[in-house]
């Protein structure tokens, strides 16, 4: 505990001087960010086996910073009865901005606390069905111990979503901090540091690994001093690998759910990366996590890992309960239909799917198109697979034979963040607006 | 001990089935690999104040490997009846290889060993003037104990070449190391992982670091799978920083005297990489090495440490010996140093500048520099050359220490590019061997 202490003084006072990151409340009036693995249709597919009902539902965000997670989370379960936010963090200049923020929005779901994470089993609080720890993990002396102490006040069936440093993608960023150690030595002012780290990189010599790696971090443009020193400058900083990231998750007997970023997911899958078949298939054959190792190394591109993590396994809303809606994600409310007509356009041609950050194809197979034209978010999969066998008039189509040919397509559409699911008992949800109710833009 | 003996099997397999790095024996007819720590001009400098007469020196080449070193200390010391190398490694293969070449050259001033560098001390050997060990100790599962084994067969004026792998530049390296480990699995044959390395290489995006970091690194094109396995598929391979070397060898209570290529010292000079002036006053206010590694971790490029240590302070050949002869080395011929003084009389305040093809630098000329020059041909000795220069300016001129003075900053930034050396009047001006051995057939014949 000594070292924690220690760390804690340190980290506690770059937050203090620096809330991170640097957020006015005025924006509230016009724009919400959504931390993607907050969202609730995520949580409740992934951890909850779609089965969720958000009534009640107690999520604690665990170094909260100035609150993007906590403002997300508040905007999204102010509709619930009993719902709530715990959000804490050491700085309370952080804490301050979020509860600005929180008051522009008007949310009166959230509770602040000021305080260490590691502290949080002896608060006394209730356990919480969904814990976030972004960013902050590996800020900690004792990673482990701060994993260990979030577990405690985790609920049996509860989730965790977690964001910790990826070694690889942020190799050049650790010689960076090496440097301007060496360079700082002990000087102790934070402005002083700062303007010493921007002298530095506006000299920075094509050769240096930061160079050769800039395109990969932004925080330090984006954010201004903030940035900086958060990229460079950080008392306490760690990364792990792919293999770290499942050892440690699992060190606090969790299981690695899996990576709640769809870009993550298609970064850290072999296929996108190595073209050679035979390596490929050699690589295939690996477990997992390996697999996933094997696509970290090759890219070189990851520099977070953003993962889901589980006490209970099966934790995953699954296609074999008929009672299961499945719903598109990302896409326009009547996209279900269109798809389905383009299928039938083009019958056996692969569906493009695009995003601004990545892209995908699928294969339609027999019964695609029928099953597309009654996933309106609203039929569970029994009552499609109902319909589909009208539609087609083979009246003899059993639910596996349909499972069989959707499982396929759907994996693939569920891998790149579009097709979800929720248990037909949950109601569907809501996307929040984007400035609080009464405000004009 | 029993880390090393596993790691010795493993390791040993590799070097026997890949000998290292790939020669053939034939090419001795045309060409001397000139390794540039071993040549016994820069090694007396450094090492021995230029005071040393190789008559009687016994040089150790500790994992020889096929033998670059060996050859050319073998082909520098042939002309010293009592001096000889001693050659060992723990590859026979990579020996062979060795024994091969000196015997293209006729050279027999060579004892062959077969054997790890950590038995050195139980072979009854005479102690050594000089241990070259270049790209060795990193291999051994215990580096340390490998410089003490070392250490102990050293004579206590004696001086080492060492070279360690360098961490910032083989960045990407490692990372490749590691996915080849993942992709590897437990597959035993060398072959296979060779190839599954090459299928890897094949499809590597331009995000990958080793990729981004593509210049760096040649070995696996210069030497096939030989160079392959020794990158990606290396069994034991650690690296170090620049302040992880200094400390590896205080730890063996030796002292680091100077890293022994010229583009190294510029890669690692904080003013080639630092342009802002206040910043770069600020890192030169703190100790050589934290200037060094303050530029390593700016460039980014270096990949190896090169560098000689010594048992003693002081072995340094000094500029204040007037009995000491200076001479231009480092592609400077000894008539280059009249350009030099036509050039500096020509824009007399100008700096100097010196492109070496692979580095450059400069230096600002003294008063006195240009007359200098005019007496530096390589057999006159400072106070001889300080005579010559009063004599061209009459009586009153400037006096030893004047000129010494004067000639001290030229004199600093010419060793730190390599172009300049210092030996003892006493010790006879060094003699380049030959590209070909004699007597061998000349070229296209």
């Amino acid at each position: 505990m000594p070292k924690d202490a220690a760390y804690l003084a340190n980290v506690r006072a770059q937050y203090e001087a620096l809330p991170y990151p640097p957020r006015d409340s005025r924006d509230e009036r016009k724009r919400l960010i959504r931390t993607y693995s907050d969202q609730l249709a995520l949580l409740n597919h992934y951890g909850f086996q779609g089965r969720r009902d958000f009534r009640g539902f107690k999520a604690l965000v665990a170094g909260s910073g100035t609150g993007d997670g906590t403002i997300y989370l508040a905007e999204q379960l102010k509709g619930f009865s009993g719902a709530r936010v715990v959000s804490i963090d050491i700085s309370e200049a952080s804490n301050d901005v979020a509860r600005a923020r929180a008051r522009v929005r008007g949310l009166k779901n959230i509770t602040f606390l000021h305080g260490s994470l590691l502290e949080l089993p002896e608060r006394g609080l209730e356990p919480f069905d969904y814990v976030n720890c972004v960013g902050v993990l590996h800020h900690l002396a004792d990673p482990d111990a701060g994993l260990k102490a979030l577990t405690a006040v985790l609920k049996p069936d509860g989730l965790m979503s977690l964001m910790l440093y990826a070694t690889y993608g942020r190799t050049g960023v650790y010689q960076m901090q090496e440097l301007m150690r060496l360079i700082n030595g002990d000087e102790p002012d934070i402005q002083a540091k700062v303007d010493t780290t921007k002298a530095v990189l506006a000299e920075l010599p094509a050769g240096n690994w930061f160079k050769r790696g800039e395109e990969l971090i932004t925080d330090h443009r984006t954010d201004g001093d903030v940035g900086i020193y958060d990229v460079f400058l950080h008392e306490q900083d760690r990364a792990y690998t792919v293999p770290e990231t499942y050892d440690f998750v699992e060190r606090a007997g969790l299981t690695l759910v899996d990576y709640s970023r769809p870009p993550d997911r298609m970064l850290l899958d072999p296929a996108n990366c190595i073209r050679d078949p035979g390596l490929l298939e050699r690589v295939r054959a690996l477990p997992v996590r390996e697999q996933r190792a094997v696509a970290e190394l090759v890219t070189g591109l990851l520099i977070k890992h953003q993962v889901y993590a589980a006490r209970a396994p099966d934790t995953v809303a699954s296609l074999d309960d008929l009672d299961n809606v499945p719903f598109l994600v990302g896409f326009p409310p009547d996209a279900h239909r269109q798809l389905a007509d383009q299928m039938r356009r083009a019958p056996g041609a692969p569906v493009e799917v695009r995003t601004q950050a990545f892209g995908y194809r699928f294969t339609p197979r027999r019964y695609t198109a029928a099953i597309f034209a009654n996933m309106d978010g609203q039929r569970s999969l029994g009552r499609i697979f109902e319909a589909v066998r009208r539609d087609t008039g083979e009246a003899a189509l059993t639910d596996d034979d349909l499972k069989a040919d959707f499982a396929p397509v759907y994996r693939t559409l569920e891998f790149g963040g579009h097709l979800l699911l929720r248990h037909r008992t949950v109601a569907p949800l809501k996307d929040p607006a984007e400035g609080p109710p009464g405000r004009r833009r | 001990m029993q880390d090393n003996a596993r790691y010795l099997a493993n390791v040993r397999a590799q070097y026997e089935a890949l000998p290292y790095p790939a020669r053939d024996p034939e090419e001795e007819r045309t060409r001397l690999i000139r390794t540039e720590g071993d040549h016994l001009a820069t090694l007396n400098h450094f090492c021995y104040r230029g005071r040393r007469d190789f008559g009687d020196f016994r040089a150790l080449v500790a994992g020889s490997g096929t033998g670059d070193a060996t050859i050319h200390l073998a082909a520098q010391l042939e002309r010293f009846p009592g001096a000889g190398v001693i050659s060992i490694d723990i590859s026979e293969a990579s020996n062979d290889v060795a024994r091969a070449r000196a015997r293209v050259r006729g050279l027999k001033n060579i004892t062959f060993l077969h054997g790890s560098l950590l038995d050195l001390d139980e072979m009854d050997l005479e102690p050594f003037d000089y241990i070259n060990c270049s790209g060795v100790l990193h291999h051994l599962a215990d580096p340390d104990a490998g410089l003490n084994a070392l250490k102990a067969v050293l004579k206590s004026d004696g001086a080492m070449g060492l070279m360690l792998y360098a961490t910032y530049g083989r960045t990407g390296i490692y990372q490749m190391q590691a996915l080849m480990r993942l992709v590897n699995g437990d597959e035993r044959d060398i072959q296979a992982k060779v190839d599954n390395t090459k299928a890897v290489l094949g499809c590597l995006p331009p995000s990958n670091w080793l990729k981004r970091g593509e210049d760096l690194v040649h070995d696996h094109k210069l030497f096939g799978d030989v160079g392959v396995y020794d990158l990606f598929l290396h069994e034991q391979d650690r690296a170090y920083t620049v302040p992880e070397v200094y400390d590896f060898v205080e730890r063996a209570g030796l002292k680091l005297v100077e890293y022994y290529r010229p583009r190294d010292r510029v890669l690692l000079d904080p003013e080639a990489c630092i342009p802002d002036a206040s910043l770069l006053e600020r890192v030169r206010a703190r100790d050589l090495r934290t200037q060094r590694a303050v530029a390593e971790l700016m460039t980014g490029r270096l990949i190896k440490h090169d560098f000689y240590v010594a048992a003693t302070a002081d072995t340094v050949a000094s500029p204040d010996d007037l009995d000491n002869v200076p001479f231009l080395t480092g592609g400077f011929k000894a008539e280059s140093s009249r350009a030099l003084a036509a050039q500096v009389r020509q824009a007399p305040r100008a700096p100097v500048e010196i492109n070496a093809q692979i580095y450059r630098y400069s230096f600002q000329p003294g008063r006195h520099t240009a007359a200098i020059f005019d007496h530096l041909d390589g057999e006159r000795s400072l106070g001889e050359i300080y005579a010559a220069v009063r004599g061209a300016t009459g009586a009153g001129g400037p006096s030893d220490a004047d000129l010494a003075a004067d000639f001290a900053p030229v004199y600093a930034r010419m060793v730190f590019g390599g172009h300049l050396l210092l030996r003892h009047r006493s010790v006879p001006a060094y003699v380049a061997p030959p590209a070909a051995p004699a007597g061998a057939p000349p070229e296209g014949t």
